[in-house]
């Protein structure tokens, strides 16, 4: 945001760079550093699944994705004690209608 | 006084102490809150920056259910969630075929006009005057600086809150609780946000500098209203102490937190051992008064 409010010509990069970052995905182009995509991928099936972010299964997806498996190791035990991190998803009720939004808005 | 509550993911599980301290505090001044029914995730970062169709949907469910519940406003503390919220209905009034689209996708029709609050705004509702009036402690050991991040006050079109590079909204509540603020250069850079977990790298080193510039500006505390922002300026000091040996903890508190602290809550109570960092305002006054 910090680019878009600062911007004299009052170019709205950040939004910019969404819509070139969103039109690279559906293009397929081949980008450096894969890690992010397969965060935000990772983030979003959570989402699709529950209704809301499930930050367990986050994580083992995208450790699993991208093999950083050691990564965090001395912040999650101490997350888990404090119950920051919960072990099971947060299931919202009208799971379906979520399911809908992605299926409806999903690329073609 | 009765306000709408969308919580966002967070206060549910990282920022669980938002939660209760923010509870705890609304209470306190006599207000309570109408959480939204059946919430899901406002999208996040993820969204946004892959499907803008997914983004403006999943935000305006929300706004959706807050509308069809009754409610006038509500308040979303997570300063993500709040952004992703009024730039949605800000694209929405500017875009009639985004209106249309999303209206399409959650099949409703958008009547009226939810406002979204920030965190602030829910105390300027509440009423400034009612902090004072309630309060039990002056905390007069801290000197606070306070972070917005980049999303509490950007961009200034859309969020039409404060300023948006020199805001002091926040300074003005602090300083109800009788703790100085200071002024420094970081109070909108950003944290790193969204990139915690792929790109630690980058929001270990973007966090340090905002960290060291409020202890360079003689801050004894930092405050913020936001979880993504807490979350790296607080959990991420445990790498920046093992990258830099010389590096010293700094404690970083939700505005809930301080707030409940000088209405007379305890640090237990309101959730402020869950931190990484640890902080206790006695300790701290203690410390100080021997220098």
């Amino acid at each position: 945001m910090t680019c878009s409010s600062r911007c004299p010509q009052e170019f709205d990069l950040a939004k910019f760079m969404d819509a070139v970052r969103e039109t690279a995905i559906e293009k397929g182009v081949k980008v450096k550093d894969k890690d992010i995509i397969t965060f935000h991928k990772a983030f979003l099936n959570q989402i699709k699944s529950f209704g809301r972010a499930y930050e367990v299964g986050l994580v083992a997806e995208y450790k699993l994705k991208t093999m950083h498996l050691f990564d965090d190791v001395d912040s999650s035990p101490g997350m888990l004690l404090k119950g920051k991190l919960k072990v099971l998803p947060h299931n919202i009720k009208d799971k379906e209608s979520v399911k809908k939004i992605f299926k409806k808005t999903a690329k073609k | 006084m009765k306000v709408g509550y969308f919580p966002g993911c967070s206060q549910t599980g990282t920022a669980r102490e938002y939660d209760i301290s923010l509870r705890k505090v609304v209470e306190n001044l006599g207000a309570s809150f109408d959480e939204v029914k059946d919430w899901s995730c406002c999208g996040a970062t993820s969204a946004h920056v892959t499907n803008h169709k997914l983004a403006s949907a999943l935000a305006m469910r929300n706004v959706m259910l807050a509308e069809q519940q009754g409610l006038d406003d509500m308040v979303a503390p997570c300063a993500a969630c709040y952004n992703r919220l009024v730039s949605s209905q800000y694209e929405m009034k500017k875009h009639p075929e985004v209106k249309q689209e999303v209206e399409s996708v959650l099949e409703t029709k958008f009547q009226k006009d939810l406002k979204v609050m920030n965190l602030i705004e829910l105390f300027m509702k509440i009423g400034l005057e009612k902090i004072t009036e309630n309060r039990k402690e002056e905390l007069k050991s801290l000197n606070v600086a306070c972070y917005y991040g980049c999303l509490l006050v950007r961009p200034a079109e859309i969020t039409k809150f404060d300023d948006a590079e020199q805001p002091t909204s926040m300074e003005k509540l602090v300083e109800l609780t009788g703790a100085k603020t200071v002024d420094w250069n970081s109070k909108v850079e950003c944290c790193g946000a969204a990139h915690s977990i792929a790109r630690r790298d980058i929001v270990v080193e973007l966090s340090k500098k905002i960290i060291d510039d409020a202890k360079r500006h003689g801050a004894n505390v930092m405050v913020v209203a936001c979880p993504m922002c807490h979350t790296n300026l607080d959990m991420r000091q445990t790498i920046m102490k093992r990258v830099f040996p010389e590096y010293k903890e700094f404690p970083v508190l939700y505005l809930t937190e301080l707030l409940g602290l000088a209405l007379g809550m305890d640090e237990k109570e309101l959730g402020i051992d869950l931190h990484t960092v640890k902080f206790n305002y006695n300790e701290l006054a203690a410390e100080k008064a021997t220098v």
